[in-house]
C-alpha cells in the first residue's frame, strides 16, 4: 500500500462526504418523485419545493466535493510533493461541511422567507438551482479559492507547470470567477436571467466538463499509463471544442429571457454542434478500452470511467441535441424533458467521474499492489444504477413528449394546460415508472455504499482464509 | 403543430443517438479489425443522415435552420474517421 500525502487523506475526507451527500440527494429526489404522484404526501412538513431543491443543491455540492476531492488526490502526484497550505485545505473543508449543514438545516426547518435582505444572505438566494443564502455562496467562493491557491502555490513550490496544471490553474480561475455572477441581482428580469444563467449553464457545463476532463485525465494516467503526451494533447482538443461549443451554445437559453433575437441563431448553432466533441470523446474511450482490453488492478474505476465517456454522450449529446433546436425548446423549454436531459447529462458526465474517481482511490488505500479491485457488489451497482437512470429517464422522456405536446403545442401554454397535462395518463404512469427506476437506483447506491464501505476488506480477507486454508 | 413538434424531436434524437453508435461500433471495428463491423457502422452512419434529413425536410424550420442540420449530418459521417486517424496518430507519435 502506498503511502498517503496529506493532501490525499483530506481527498479521503472529501470523497466520503459526497458519498453520503450523494445519499441524501438521491433521498429527497424520491420523496419528490412520491410527491409528483401523490401531493399531499409530507405536505405542510417535507413540501415539493424543499425536497426538488435539496435534491438538486445536494447533487451540486457532492459533485463539487468529489471534484476537489479529485484534485487533492493527484496534485501531490502531478508535482511530486505536499500540497503547501494543506492546513488551509483542512480548514475550508470543516468550513464547507458544516456550512452545508447549517444550510440544510435551514431550508430543512425554515423553508421561507420575507423576501428582504435577512432572506437573501441567511435562508435562501430564491433563485432557481443556486438557492443558497448569500454567506454560503461567499463560502463557496473561498473555497474554490482556497483549492486554486493550493494548486497554483504547490505548482509553484514544485517548480512544476504541467499541461494539465495549467488548464486545471485557468479552469480553477473560472469556477470561482463564473459563480460570481449569481450572486448580484439587478432590477430587469432578462438582464437578472442572463446572469443566472452564466452559473446554472456556463459554470456547470463548460467549467465543469474542463475540470473533469482534467481530472479524467489524471485518473486514465494512473489507471491505465496513459502516456502524459497523448493525455494533454487529448485535453487541449476538448478544452478547445467544449469551450468552442458551449460557450456560445448557452445561447440558446438566452433567447427565453428577452435578450436580442440573434442569439436564437447564435445560441442554436453552436448547441447543435455540442455533440460533436462528445462523439469524438467516445472514439477515444473505445480505442482505451481496446489497448487495454479492459485490463487493470482497478476493474470498477475503469468502468465507471468508460460510463463517463459513453453517459456524457447519451445524457449531454443525444438527449441534449432532441431539444436545442429554438423552434423545438420553444414548446420544450421547463418540461420533463428537460428533466430527462438534465438527469442523464449529469449522471454519465459528473457521477460517474466521480465514482471512477473514488474506486481509484479506494484501490490505492484498500488493497494491496498486485490485488484486484474486484467483486460482485460493485457490478451489481454498477448495473442496477445504469438501469436506474436509464428507467428514469426514459420514463421523464415520455412525460416530457406528452408535457410538450399537450401542454405547450396543443393547449397553448395556460394553467389550464398545465393541469389537464399533469393529469394525463401519459404523464401519470410515466411517473410511476419514474419512481420505481427511482427505487431502483436508491438501491443500487445502497449496495454501491456497501461496496464502498467494505471493498478491499473483503479481498484480504478472503486472501488471508486462502492462505489459512 | 404537435405532430410537426414530434417527429422533429425524434428525428433531432435519432440523428445523434446513431451518430453515437456509428462512432462506437466504427471504433470497435476498426481497432478489432473487424471490417464487418465497419461495414455495419456507416449503415447508421446512413441512419444518421436520413435522421437529420428528416428534419432538414421540415417545413417548419426555416433555411437557416437547414442549412445547420444539414452541415451537422454531413460532418458527422465524418467525425468517426477522422477521429479515429487523430487518435491513432497521437498514439503513434508518441510511441515513436
Amino acid at each position: 500500500m502506498e503511502r498517503l500525502y496529506e493532501s490525499q487523506k483530506l481527498a479521503l475526507w472529501y470523497f466520503w462526504t459526497a458519498i453520503l451527500l450523494f445519499g441524501a440527494q438521491l433521498l429527497f429526489g424520491l420523496l419528490s418523485a412520491i410527491q409528483f404522484i401523490n401531493p399531499d404526501f409530507l405536505y405542510g412538513i417535507l413540501n415539493f419545493m424543499t425536497n426538488r431543491m435539496l435534491h438538486i443543491n445536494a447533487m451540486v455540492v457532492w459533485l463539487l466535493m468529489g471534484f476537489i476531492a479529485g484534485i487533492y488526490w493527484f496534485l501531490p502526484l502531478e508535482t511530486g510533493r505536499e500540497v503547501v497550505g494543506i492546513k488551509l485545505g483542512k480548514l475550508a473543508y470543516f468550513a464547507f461541511v458544516g456550512a452545508v449543514a447549517v444550510v440544510v438545516l435551514v431550508y430543512l426547518f425554515k423553508q421561507f422567507g420575507s423576501g428582504d435582505f435577512f432572506t437573501l444572505w441567511f435562508i435562501t438566494e430564491g433563485r432557481e438551482y443556486i438557492e443558497a443564502p448569500r454567506w454560503a455562496d461567499i463560502g463557496i467562493v473561498a473555497v474554490a479559492l482556497i483549492v486554486a491557491f493550493n494548486v497554483i502555490g504547490t505548482a509553484v513550490a514544485a517548480r512544476k507547470i504541467t499541461g494539465i496544471i495549467g488548464v486545471l490553474i485557468v479552469d480553477l480561475a473560472f469556477l470561482f470567477g463564473l459563480y460570481l455572477a449569481g450572486m448580484f441581482f439587478t432590477p430587469n428580469i432578462s438582464v437578472d436571467q442572463f446572469w443566472w444563467w452564466w452559473v446554472v449553464h456556463l459554470w456547470v457545463e463548460a467549467t465543469w466538463e474542463v475540470l473533469v476532463g482534467v481530472l479524467m485525465g489524471w485518473l486514465l494516467m494512473h489507471l491505465l499509463g496513459t502516456p502524459r503526451k497523448i493525455i494533454e494533447a487529448w485535453l487541449y482538443v476538448e478544452v478547445m471544442l467544449v469551450f468552442g461549443t458551449g460557450i456560445l451554445g448557452l445561447g440558446h437559453h438566452y433567447y427565453w429571457i428577452g435578450t436580442p433575437e440573434y442569439w436564437l441563431g447564435i445560441g442554436g448553432f453552436f448547441s447543435s454542434l455540442e455533440p460533436l466533441p462528445l462523439v469524438a470523446m467516445v472514439i477515444h474511450a473505445v480505442y482505451d478500452a481496446g489497448v487495454h482490453k479492459l485490463k487493470t488492478v482497478n476493474r470498477p474505476a475503469l468502468f465507471w470511467a468508460f460510463a463517463q465517456a459513453f453517459g456524457n454522450l447519451f445524457g449531454a449529446g443525444v438527449w441534449g441535441f432532441m431539444h436545442t433546436l429554438p423552434q423545438i425548446n420553444l414548446f420544450s423549454h421547463g418540461t420533463q424533458m428537460a428533466a430527462a436531459h438534465g438527469h442523464l447529462a449529469f449522471f454519465g458526465a459528473y457521477v460517474s467521474a466521480n465514482l471512477a474517481l473514488f474506486y481509484f482511490a479506494l484501490g490505492k488505500t484498500r488493497v494491496k499492489e498486485g490485488y484486484i479491485l474486484n467483486g460482485t457488489p460493485w457490478k451489481i451497482a454498477y448495473i442496477g444504477m445504469i438501469i436506474g437512470i436509464f428507467g428514469m429517464v426514459a420514463a421523464l422522456t415520455v412525460a416530457g413528449f406528452a408535457q410538450t405536446m399537450i401542454e405547450r403545442a396543443t393547449l397553448g401554454s395556460t394553467w389550464e394546460a398545465f393541469i389537464q397535462a399533469q393529469m394525463h395518463p401519459w404523464m401519470e404512469e410515466a411517473f410511476k415508472w419514474r419512481l420505481l427506476f427511482g427505487v431502483i437506483f436508491f438501491l443500487s447506491y445502497v449496495v454501491l455504499l456497501y461496496d464502498l464501505l467494505t471493498a478491499g476488506k473483503r479481498v484480504e480477507a478472503l486472501k488471508e482464509a486462502e492462505v489459512v486454508g | 403543430m404537435a405532430e410537426t413538434l414530434y417527429k422533429l424531436m425524434l428525428y433531432g434524437f435519432l440523428m445523434v443517438f446513431f451518430a453515437g453508435t456509428y462512432a462506437i461500433l466504427y471504433a470497435i471495428g476498426r481497432f478489432s479489425g473487424l471490417p464487418l463491423l465497419v461495414r455495419i457502422s456507416y449503415s447508421f452512419a446512413i441512419f444518421q443522415f436520413l435522421a437529420g434529413l428528416g428534419m432538414v425536410f421540415s417545413p417548419y424550420l426555416d433555411i437557416l435552420w437547414r442549412a445547420i442540420i444539414l452541415f451537422s449530418v454531413f460532418a458527422y459521417l465524418f467525425i468517426p474517421p477522422v477521429m479515429w486517424k487523430v487518435v491513432v496518430e497521437m498514439h503513434r507519435r508518441h510511441e515513436d
